[in-house]
């Protein structure tokens, strides 16, 4: 199957994603991790799309890009309040709720 | 299939579009309003022209809309009553909570109301697009809503810990939708139910993309392992944004899990019109044993809420582990497999709703009057403000599940449910956690009612909450003796609908 090469691909985004979230602690480099698992399940959908010329999975992929969108600027905007209240990117720094 | 069926279907989503109106409105309607309360009463008036709609609606059963995106059914109609209703109470909530009080405007209603109609759209899908754009829109106005109180630091880092752990978990849910896509080559339930009947795919590829879907229920249903944003943000949270991620967000994603188990992966006819008593079989997955997975996760979650619940100081972040404790017990619905465990579900988060709503009112009204939820200063607080305390301690008792309050009914036909399945251990662990979580429930009353403090001064408590301790805390009461009505409510809707 030809698509073989953009599904190892999208696994490895995906991979790299997860292990971005869980490994570093600036929030902005958090934040881009996990664009980077949507952006994996963007291409697998796409791949598929393609493979059966079915234009849901490009319907999909498309409004997923705009929850992306969406999602980056309720981030920032969180981001933003946290840097005024806490004064630091880092997450091990933000640790007030902790019992 | 008209090709003008969606124009069509737009008028018969008028709840929906009412609630569009209203967010809309609130937007701009500060331009025209000065007092910021009147959104309150605005948003309350949205809800109940919604219900209105809907009950007139309900008149048409079982139809698809949207090119099967959404479906309505008498799954759907609870499920959209129940997010209404806690609309309206949240909204009652907010009026006088010391928290929010100084930025409460249309934006905080306009979010609440929108966090419902993603809801609303969540009970009803029938899609994977529908259900990632539904479930995304109540992630994104929960986050926001978290970190309302954008000032106090607490609430910015609530905020942030539920973006990063519902970014990721809806991350790795959409990754399991496009494997499945892949798989199936269609995002439709019922197709993807027929092909999954004939069971032609890789049995452990189907596994893991089920587990990657389930991460995304389960952070929103708060099971373990995705339950450990639940308590950082509800401490966090404003007290009526805790208790409305705590209910409705809770309770949708109940309804999202509901329907995916029950209409894609049963095995035999979907639950269609009729009643059915006997137990139900998902189909096999790379032999897991379903109720054995989904018991002990039930198990895990309960335990693991329960024991943490047991040495907190902040009342608030105790009610966020025994929310906790509390979905664990509902899944022990899930995994008895049967009609008795289905409306058992539903009925338990009836009672839910209520009590939880319930402590956590309290909660705001002792916050509003001396400014820290911390456990010690819970002393002597029965004789501060003796109404709000016995119905504070009606709820705890519910919570914990004695036997003659609403709480005993719900966790009754759980056990039920349970038992008949033959899942003895289950219902052995579940009784030993509600043993347990009496411990930390009586704490608290034990704390309000048996110790004093030098504190004599009264706890204020406003009309408002008046009436949502009246409304929440004799539903309560009354359910626990005389609960038929609302059994047979739930049994009569807890049918689904698929195509």
């Amino acid at each position: 199957m030809p698509y073989n090469g953009i599904l190892i691909m999208a696994v490895i985004l995906f991979i790299i994603g997860i292990t971005g979230v869980m490994v570093r602690r600036n929030i902005f480099i958090m934040l881009m991790s996990i664009e980077l698992i949507l952006n994996a399940a963007n291409l697998v959908f796409i791949a598929f799309a393609r493979a059966f010329a079915d234009p849901a999975g490009q319907v999909i992929a498309l409004l997923s890009i705009t929850l992306a969108a969406a999602e980056v600027g309720v981030g920032l905007g969180i981001f933003v309040a946290i840097r005024r209240t806490h004064n630091t990117v880092n997450v091990d720094e933000i640790n007030l709720l902790k019992h | 299939m008209n090709l003008f069926s969606p124009y069509i279907d737009v008028l018969k989503i008028a709840p929906q579009l009412t609630l569009v109106v209203f967010i809309l409105f609130f937007v701009i309607g500060e331009l025209v309003f000065r007092r910021k309360i009147v959104f309150g009463w605005f948003s309350v008036a949205g809800y109940i022209i919604a219900l209105i709609f809907l009950l007139i609606g309900h008149l048409y059963q079982n139809r698809v809309l949207f090119s099967y995106q959404i479906v309505e059914d008498k799954f759907s109609f609870f499920f959209t009553i129940f997010f209404l209703l806690a609309g309206i109470v949240i909204s009652f909530f907010s009026f006088d909570s010391a928290e929010i009080k100084r930025d409460l405007g249309g934006e905080y209603f306009a979010l609440i109301m929108a966090a419902i109609l993603g809801m609303i759209y969540m009970a009803g899908a029938v899609n994977f697009l529908m259900l990632y754009l539904s479930l995304e829109m109540v992630s994104l106005s929960s986050y926001l809503l978290s970190g309302y109180t954008r000032d106090d630091k607490y609430s910015a880092e609530a905020a942030l810990k539920y973006l990063v752990f519902g970014a990721t978990a809806s991350g790795i849910m959409i990754m399991g939708i496009a494997y499945l896509y892949g798989l199936t080559g269609t995002l439709n339930f019922s197709v993807i139910r027929d092909q999954l009947v004939s069971g032609i795919f890789p049995s452990f590829t189907l596994l893991t993309i089920l587990f990657l879907i389930f991460a995304g229920f389960f952070f929103k249903m708060s099971l373990v392992p995705f339950h450990m944003w639940a308590p950082d943000v509800y401490e966090g949270a404003p007290t009526p944004v805790a208790a409305f991620l705590a209910v409705a967000s809770k309770g949708a994603g109940f309804a999202i899990a509901l329907r995916f188990l029950y209409t894609v992966m049963i095995q035999g006819s979907p639950l269609s019109g009729k009643l059915l008593s006997d137990i139900y079989h998902f189909i096999p997955v790379n032999n897991l044993d379903w109720p054995l997975f989904l018991g002990i996760i039930s198990v895990l979650t309960m335990t693991v809420g329960n024991i943490t619940a047991l040495n907190q100081t902040s009342v608030k972040r105790l009610l966020a582990y025994s929310s906790i404790a509390h979905a664990g017990y509902m899944l022990m619905g899930f995994a008895a497999m049967n009609y008795i465990g289905f409306y058992a579900v539903l009925f338990y988060l009836v009672v839910y709703f209520l009590m939880n709503i319930g402590a956590f009112l309290f909660v705001q009204v002792v916050y509003n009057k001396i400014g820290t939820d911390s456990i010690v200063k819970y002393r002597g607080l029965g004789r501060r403000t003796p109404f709000a305390a016995v119905m504070m301690a009606i709820f705890l008792f519910s919570l914990a599940g004695i036997p003659p309050l609403g709480g005993f009914i719900g966790k009754f036909y759980l056990f039920a449910a349970v038992l008949k399945s033959k899942l003895y251990w289950l219902a052995v662990i579940g009784i030993a956690n509600s043993v347990l979580s009496l411990y930390y429930y009586a704490r608290i009353a034990k704390m309000m009612f048996l110790e004093d403090s030098h504190e004599k001064e009264k706890v204020p408590v406003s009309a408002a909450h008046i009436f949502l301790f009246v409304i929440l805390g004799f539903p309560v009461v009354i359910l626990g003796v005389y609960w038929s009505p609302v059994l047979e409510f739930v049994k009569i809707y807890s049918h689904l609908f698929l195509p």
